[in-house]
């Protein structure tokens, strides 16, 4: 069913739904695996425990001065 | 091929010229030599069995995935004929095995109907095979014929020991030369294909075992309900939107039909219709005779009930398949099949005999179970009401910005070429990466379109409501087509669709959204082969003074091995390549590797966007519990 006049590349099939399964397998389990769920020692997400620590490294805490969000960002 | 045709008789030239013309270019009898039409000989052999079934002299059909590679489909029918042909002066088996366009089919009287779709036959799979064994069981006795590489190894087939049951039963081995992808059956895309033929034909038995796994898997498809276990099959991860399924039946002289169809509360149509066992994914005359008799029979409860006022317009025929799932099956005596896949249903006066039928049906079983009609009235009038207010608000947009063009997307870089055959669409994940990618490309040939971010899930979102993303909106104008009813393949813009998007997990991400619009909306678009996935390399390694590119992990470990202390770098989006690296890798036509996107069976493929992409968390859930172990690689 290809154009057999455009070029003489050959293209290796992949099946709609093994494709589907293996990227959406790949996405889901990662989100699972290191973004979605709080680590149960500190109740932080990863993204959440990543800006507290850089704000950390940064000396950014309650008795410093005032500080935008984008800075810590 | 010479030295081997002299020792055949004049006369069976012809027939090996034949079965060779079908080795030479298979993808005219089987459509490609990839894993579609691989799975395609099965399904001509069970076809075959089907068509008993369809004469009603076959209850039980047994398809076996071999150890040692073949398939083995044995029924109960009546047993192919071993007696001798007029014609061909062989034995009908040998006919039916080595000729082109041989069956009982061609002339009325063995059969009424039959899925003659391909009309070539198990010929077909004999010439694709190393390897074929047909036994028949027929008039009490076993006969046995062997066949290499479409030969048959002896005459006549062998007359063997006394049997009490009819039947045939074929074993093939796929030639290896033919298929070089790959000769291994899919279990799952099997599984699909016989529950369906088992759903479409009431009562009919299909046992499927795989011997091949460590453990043996087997399923037994038998359907009492037919087409109504079909449309709950399909509904399964979905909330019905009322308790019965619509199921009605007719028959004329010439036509058999069967339709089942029941709304959900999702916003997607599932339609499929089937000609004599065929899956018409193209639609046809039957397809079209019921919508215009779903849509005119909903408008017509809906004005007697007053649910429509005389002031409102009529429901869409778009707004009445909102959340829809509907089979429907005809059989023809003489089907013609037409478009580029064959898959459409050329038969005029089919259109007008399910047209009436339904006409006269469907309003029957509205005004009988009135309580449901209503529900189903209601979210079309809701389907209709989100269709205009989404029509409103873009024309306002529109008339804001003052410059409606109605041409192509501001994002789009375009080829120059205006030949679709030969021109290539990248879609590509954020502007980051559509910098280097527009640096390098070919422009003749090769346009770029940017989505910024993950796109709508379509499958969860009205289709007004899909169209008024911006992203969804670049992505069908970019193409041409148009989508849904108004589709047109033959204006697409580019015959080829690359989904390029970053090789990490929120690429996968996007190429499953993306997959998910062009099935829902563009699905022509994968059946005709124009869908592709790039694949970008996931590292850069340095050895000295050379580069090399690897695509994933199992490239790295192999390359490890020459290369123990490389160092290698991850590219974490495709931004970071520059326009050199990108070219080389992934969008030069002569060294880039693109993976054709094929569905060898669209009910499988409806169930897994459903599953994936659809509202049911329950089903997700589960998937993603069994297969975790499957994951490719993990972005810690």
């Amino acid at each position: 069913m290809t154009d057999e006049h455009t070029t003489t590349e050959s293209f290796p099939e992949i099946e709609i739904t093994k494709e589907m399964e293996a990227s959406f397998i790949d996405y889901a389990m990662s989100v699972i695996v290191s973004r979605a769920l709080p680590d149960v020692r500190d109740g932080l997400k990863p993204v959440q425990r990543r800006i507290i620590y850089s704000m950390f490294e940064n000396n950014i805490n309650p008795t410093s001065a005032h500080r935008k969000c984008s800075k810590v960002v | 091929m010479t030295a081997t045709r002299d020792s055949y008789k004049a006369k069976d030239i012809t027939v090996l010229e034949g079965l060779e013309a079908v080795r030479r270019r298979p993808g005219m009898y089987i459509g490609t030599t990839g894993p579609r039409g691989l799975h395609h000989l099965i399904w001509e052999v069970v076809d075959n069995s089907v068509d008993e079934a369809m004469a009603g002299h076959c209850s039980k059909i047994k398809v076996t995935l071999r150890e040692d590679g073949g398939v083995e489909v044995i029924d109960d029918g009546r047993g192919i004929p071993v007696d001798r042909h007029a014609k061909t002066k062989k034995s009908a088996l040998t006919t039916v095995l080595t000729t082109l366009h041989a069956g009982g089919k061609f002339e009325q009287g063995a059969y009424s109907v039959s899925g003659g779709l391909h009309g070539v036959g198990v010929s077909v799979v004999n010439a694709l095979s190393m390897r074929l064994e047909a036994e028949v069981r027929r008039d009490g006795y076993l006969y046995s014929q062997e066949f290499k590489d479409g030969r048959p190894k002896s005459k006549d087939p062998k007359r063997l020991q006394a049997v009490k049951k009819s039947g045939t039963t074929i074993r093939f081995w796929p030639s290896t030369e033919t298929f070089t992808d790959t000769t291994e059956f899919d279990y799952e895309i099997v599984a699909s294909r016989l529950r369906e033929t088992a759903f479409l034909n009431r009562g009919l038995e299909i046992t499927l075992l795989d011997d091949r796994g460590e453990e043996p898997r087997s399923d037994i498809f038998h359907y009492k309900g037919g087409l109504v276990d079909f449309v709950n099959h399909l509904n399964a991860n979905r909330d019905p939107l009322h308790a019965h399924i619509i199921d009605i039946s007719d028959q004329s002289d010439d036509a058999e039909l069967e339709v089942a169809l029941q709304w959900t509360t999702s916003y997607t149509e599932s339609v499929l219709s089937f000609a004599n066992n065929i899956n018409t994914h193209e639609g046809g005359t039957h397809e079209e005779g019921f919508r215009k008799a779903l849509t005119k029979s909903i408008n017509e409860f809906a004005r007697k009930k007053n649910l429509l006022k005389e002031k409102d317009n009529n429901l869409t025929g778009e707004d009445v398949r909102e959340g829809l799932t509907a089979i429907i099956s005809v059989r023809v005596k003489d089907p013609q099949f037409e478009g580029q896949t064959k898959t459409k249903l050329g038969n005029t006066e089919i259109r007008s005999y399910v047209e009436k039928a339904l006409n006269r049906l469907l309003p029957e079983w509205l005004e009988k179970y009135s309580p449901e009609a209503r529900q189903i009235v209601e979210k079309c009038i809701n389907a209709s009401k989100a269709r205009e207010a989404a029509r409103k608000a873009r024309e306002l947009t529109r008339r804001k910005s003052g410059l409606e063009s109605g041409g192509l997307p501001d994002k789009l870089a375009d080829c120059s070429s205006r030949d679709p055959a030969e021109s290539e669409i990248f879609i590509v994940e954020g502007k980051s990466a559509a910098g280097p990618a527009k640096a390098a490309r070919n422009s003749e040939t090769q346009a770029i379109l940017p989505i910024r971010g993950k796109i709508l899930n379509v499958e969860k979102a009205r289709l007004a409501k899909a169209l008024q993303n911006n992203e969804v909106q670049d992505i069908i104008t970019a193409m041409g087509t148009g989508i849904g009813d108004d589709f047109d393949i033959s204006k697409a813009r580019y015959h080829k669709v690359v989904l390029l998007a970053d090789a990490d997990v929120d690429g996968a991400h996007i190429r499953t959204l993306l997959m998910t619009l062009l099935f829902r909306h563009m699905r022509p678009l994968i059946e005709y082969g124009y869908v592709y996935v790039a694949q970008p390399p996931l590292y850069r390694v340095k050895v000295g003074s050379s580069v090399y590119y690897l695509k994933d992990e199992e490239e790295l470990d192999e390359f490890r091995k020459d290369h123990p202390k490389v160092k290698p770098t991850r590219f974490k989006g495709l931004g970071e390549m520059n326009a050199g690296e990108l070219w080389d890798t992934t969008m030069n036509p002569e060294t880039r590797t693109l993976l054709r996107v094929e569905m060898a069976d669209t009910v499988l493929a409806e169930e897994v966007f459903q599953k994936l992409m659809g509202d049911d968390v329950p089903s997700r859930k589960l998937f993603i519990q069994q297969n975790a172990d499957d994951v490719r690689f993990l972005d810690i």
